[in-house]
């Protein structure tokens, strides 16, 4: 119990550590990305509007609006009418006038935790982001700016790539080169042959599943969504496939084994669970007893699943067999 | 012939290069036309490509494995089509794109559909038909020893997804939005109709779907987020094996002094599941220095089975195992029901500028509670017209409850360095029904419970270098499984860096370790990989890119177990010992002015050693040349090529040809 209660502890502290530090801020009745926008000086640095950066930067200017945070310049949702450029690179009135790549916010210039607090501050509080804080980019500070472009055009825009399975697929592996080494592998999902996309598992995101899993209907994990018959629920559960994950058994990505199982043969997969002679607390594990009658020399016996063909969960047999 | 026509094809096309400079040369007229008109140029609508083609497919080996793993055919295919249609002005909708890939055959077919009016609406939905042949001779072949290579466990099926949601006023305050999708499989396959002491492989026809409906509102404010759902899902799965030959089954001795035989068999399942769920989300960001994110969400699936087979034969009496029989009939109904439940809350505080502390909280909780009732008739007799039925029934419990917390802060030194640490708790517990052989007790209970220290830091010394560390450190005290993970190590580390601006060396070690000591399990397992991947990019890859890298990875298991007859202590030694790489190189070919082709070639190879070692070659090469403006053509060849040294008869090599054309809008 007391472990269970030390982080709370620690975050409930933290918190009104947090309150007391920051009485001093802004109030929270302006939107946060204008007062992250806001500069240092205020009185020297203002927003000066779209129209005024077009004037140099035509080109971005022209291709921005084929762009979705064209949208700003004419939302009212997010206060940024008419400046729309300003609401990531910052008021734009001094560089306006010194023209110094100094004097406005260049997000490739910033630390990996500002571009994602600058994003965020729109893209937050939205329905893809419940569980960003547990997923392994926000821990691990890959900015949204890894995946996303915001001026390319074309065939070279976030936009475009992301919307092909090819290319989402090339953008993850660009940084995830060992877990695309897998898909080399004999057995695997059809992710090289572009009919399967990284995204179709995986929620680069945010996901309350570790590996940032997708989840599929309400709260299965994200395989269900294509192996429905897996999912149940089943009279007779096979309790692992139910309360592990599904690479307990499988490797997910690539195998050289059949099935993109665990182990080249079937019987030590099964074995090496079902190999408890006592149950729990004298045990520390559950799990059955190995099956005595069957003699592994004959290969009648080497693939369990010929017989317990419902390893996943059975409708109507307890050990699995139909 | 026709390879060699697909590979010649495309130097033909070098002969069309004063045509190409017409038309090169009227483009330009036409540009410094349009450069002095005073009217501005308008913006395309039609953009994208269409591609056709044909494939030309020779294979040698085996070609169970090359269905299973390959599967290309030949023929005429729409090999890819990417379109998006953005009128200037339509009162319906301001973007349309269209894809659909390998059309016309190929094992995978996908297309997806985006639709939007800005502001008003968007729909997208897509499509996937993924055909799934598994018949790898070296799984499930109880037979081969008598030189028959069948996988008993074997399918020729396609898997369908359909996908599509409607989103009301998208960007704006208020988002209604409707789902629904579709899982499905259908098709044959081969499986074990299993009988007491003998088991007959026989033809398995495969057809279920699940569909879900879902409906909820997004609220998106500055300041908070909500979405609400509820949603209903709808399974059906009917299932039949069926002989009229006779067959003696996988047993390969007599029982008893007598043959076990099948004379006729058949089994029908029909399998029907629903459930609602009940979802909520909500992130919320109150303060500046505070933001909150929440979900609950709650299902209720059923299941209702039912089952009924007769089998004729030669037949060992489930009721007396020493009595053989010529027939047995079973009549099952069951029924199962699992509420779920599973919550979060997790926050982020920023006391700080330079410091953030995240705390999470997960529940997953869930209890199955399954019966059933089955009367199996024995008919004593061939001649017996009623059998004598035995019923029984039977289920299943399993009580789930998993849980975690974790707190974690992350510190930024300074803009080049960042740190974080923190802790994790894991815990839960597992009821579920026990073995009669080796216990009374009517249920068994398993726990869970782990700390796991969690570290981390990204380093940016100088502009061009990033590194980054992931570490986890757990202690396991108790763990569900003997193979669950118990004392984990996780390392992964990646450095990134640009030497010129053009090229990208990125440098990545991961390592997983899963340790379990307790006396009869002596877990040791281990995963490792460490991969160097080059990007060299001059000028943005226009003339020239080159993408390559190199895996190798270990992955070592030594794991205690029963040897079942005569249950004495040995050990799961697994091993896997790969490397891997891949090399890309695209060039453009300079074919005149304002007229190049672009050459593509490389691919992929694995070879790995250890339980089962493997070599598979894929390498590959494409050419593409303009023909017009408009139209390009492209050649492309492709190798598979599988060698397994312990299952020799697995083996195929694959050549394939593939010409066609781009249509680009």
């Amino acid at each position: 119990m007391t472990f269970r209660l030390l982080p709370w502890t620690a975050a409930v502290a933290l918190s009104v550590l947090a309150a007391g530090a920051s009485q001093d801020q802004k109030p929270p009745d302006k939107s946060a990305a204008q007062q992250a926008a806001k500069p240092a000086a205020p009185a020297k640095k203002e927003f000066i509007g779209s129209e005024t950066c077009a004037g140099c930067h035509e080109d971005i200017s022209t291709a921005f609006k084929k762009n979705p945070h064209s949208i700003l310049e004419t939302n009212k949702k997010r206060g940024w009418e008419t400046k729309a450029c300003e609401s990531c690179h910052g008021p734009g009135s001094v560089h306006a006038e010194t023209n110094s790549a100094d004097d406005i916010r260049s997000p490739k210039q910033m630390k990996a935790s500002a571009i994602d607090a600058m994003c965020l501050s729109c893209h937050k509080n939205q329905q893809t982001h419940v569980g960003r804080l547990q997923s392994s980019h926000a821990r691990n500070n890959v900015p949204c700016t890894s995946c996303h472009n915001m001026h390319k055009q074309g065939e070279e825009s976030s936009e475009y790539q992301l919307k092909r399975t090819t290319g989402i697929n090339q953008k993850c592996s660009s940084c995830h080169r060992d877990v695309a080494a897998s898909f080399v592998k004999p057995n695997h999902h059809r992710v090289p042959e572009g009919a399967m996309s990284c995204t179709g598992c995986h929620n680069p995101h945010a996901s309350n599943l570790n590996r940032n899993l997708r989840m599929s209907g309400a709260s299965e994990p994200g395989c269900f969504a294509c192996h429905a018959d897996k999912r149940g629920p089943f009279v007779f559960e096979h309790a692992p496939s139910r309360n592990e994950p599904c690479s307990t058994c499988h490797e997910p990505h690539g195998s050289v084994n059949p099935r993109m199982l665990k182990r080249a043969e079937v019987a030590p997969l099964c074995l090496e669970c079902h190999s408890n002679i006592q149950t729990p607390p004298a045990a520390t594990t559950v799990g059955g007893i190995p099956p005595a009658l069957h003699d592994l020399r004959s290969p009648r016996f080497r693939n369990c699943t010929t017989c317990h063909q419902k390893i996943h969960g059975s409708n109507v047999n307890g050990a699995l067999l139909r | 012939m026709r390879i060699f026509l697909a590979l010649l094809l495309p130097l033909t096309l070098l002969a069309q290069e004063s045509a190409e400079k017409k038309e090169a040369t009227t483009e330009k007229k036409e540009e410094k036309a349009a450069a002095e008109s005073p009217q501005p140029q308008k913006e395309k609508e039609l953009t994208g490509y269409i591609d056709v083609g044909a494939r030309w497919v020779g294979h040698a080996g085996d070609f169970s494995t090359y269905r299973s793993l390959v599967n290309l055919s030949q023929g005429t295919r729409l090999l890819g089509m990417d379109v998006g249609y953005e009128p200037a002005a339509n009162r319906l909708f301001t973007s349309l794109r269209i894809q659909g890939y390998n059309w016309g055959g190929d094992p995978y077919n996908t297309a997806r559909f985006d639709l939007q009016k800005r502001g008003v609406y968007r729909y997208v939905g897509s499509y996937s038909n993924i055909a799934y042949y598994n018949y790898l001779p070296s799984f499930a072949d109880v037979t081969a020893n008598k030189g028959v290579y069948l996988n008993q466990r074997s399918y020729d099926t396609t898997r369908r997804n359909f996908d599509n949601e409607l989103t009301l006023f998208p960007g704006g305050r208020i988002m209604p939005y409707l789902g629904y999708s579709r899982n499905s499989d259908s098709g044959n396959g081969i499986t074990t109709l299993v009988a007491d002491m003998n088991e007959y492989p026989l033809r398995n026809l495969i057809t279920w779907g699940m569909n879900e409906i879902r409906g909820g509102v997004r609220i998106e404010m500055n300041r908070w987020h909500v979405t609400l759902e509820e949603g209903g899902t709808n399974f059906k799965d009917d299932q039949g094996v069926y002989s009229t030959d006779k067959l003696t089954g996988n047993r390969t001795s007599p029982y008893l002094g007598q043959s076990l035989y099948l004379l006729s068999g058949a089994q029908y399942y029909r399998v029907r599941g629903n459930g609602a769920y009940t979802k909520a989300l909500l992130t919320a960001s109150p303060w500046n220095w505070l933001d909150l994110s929440g979900s609950v969400v709650r299902t209720s699936p059923k299941t209702f089975a039912s089952y009924n087979d007769t089998l004729k034969g030669s037949l060992v009496s489930g009721d007396d195992p020493l009595l053989i029989i010529p027939q047995i009939t079973d009549s099952y109904y069951g029924n199962v029901r699992m509420p779920h439940t599973a919550a979060t809350a997790s926050a982020e505080l920023r006391p700080m500028e330079r410091l953030r502390v995240r705390t999470t909280w997960e529940t997953d909780r869930f209890h199955t509670s399954g019966s059933g009732v089955l009367t199996t008739s024995y008919f004593l007799t061939s001649t017996a017209t009623t059998g004598t039925p035995v019923t029984g029934t039977d289920g299943e419990r399993l009580d789930v409850s998993r849980n975690r917390q974790q707190v974690e802060a992350l510190y930024d030194i300074s803009k080049q360095y960042t740190v974080r640490g923190g802790y994790r708790y894991e815990w839960g517990d597992v009821v579920l029904k026990a073995n009669q052989f080796i216990t009374d007790n009517p249920v068994e209970r398993g726990e869970l419970q782990r700390h796991v220290g969690l570290f981390g830091f990204l380093a940016r010394p100088v502009t061009r270098l990033t590194v980054t560390g992931d570490f986890e450190l757990a202690n396991g005290i108790k763990t569900y499984y003997r193979s669950g993970l118990m004392d984990t190590k996780r390392i992964n580390l990646q450095s990134r860096v640009t030497l010129p601006k053009s090229m990208l060396f990125n440098l990545i070690y991961a390592r997983f370790d899963n340790k379990n000591p307790t006396t009869g399990i002596n877990l040791n397992a281990v995963s490792q990989s460490t991969s160097a991947n080059l990007q060299w990019l001059p000028n943005d890859g226009k003339k020239i890119s080159i993408i390559a890298d190199y895996t190798r990875s270990t992955i070592k298991s030594d794991f205690n177990y029963l040897y079942p007859l005569g249950l004495f202590p040995v050990q799961s030694l697994y091993r896997d010992n790969a490397h891997s790489g891949t090399l890309m190189a695209d060039l453009r070919l300079p074919l005149g002015k304002n007229y190049s082709g672009r050459l593509s070639f490389g691919g992929s190879f694995v070879r790995t050693a250890g339980t089962r070692p493997s070599n598979y070659y894929q390498p590959q090469g494409r050419i593409q040349l303009p023909v017009t403006p408009k139209l390009e053509f492209f050649s492309e060849w492709k190798y598979y090529g599988l060698h397994q040294p312990y299952y020799y008869y697995e083996g195929f090599r694959s050549n394939m040809f593939t010409g066609g054309v781009r249509f680009l809008m």
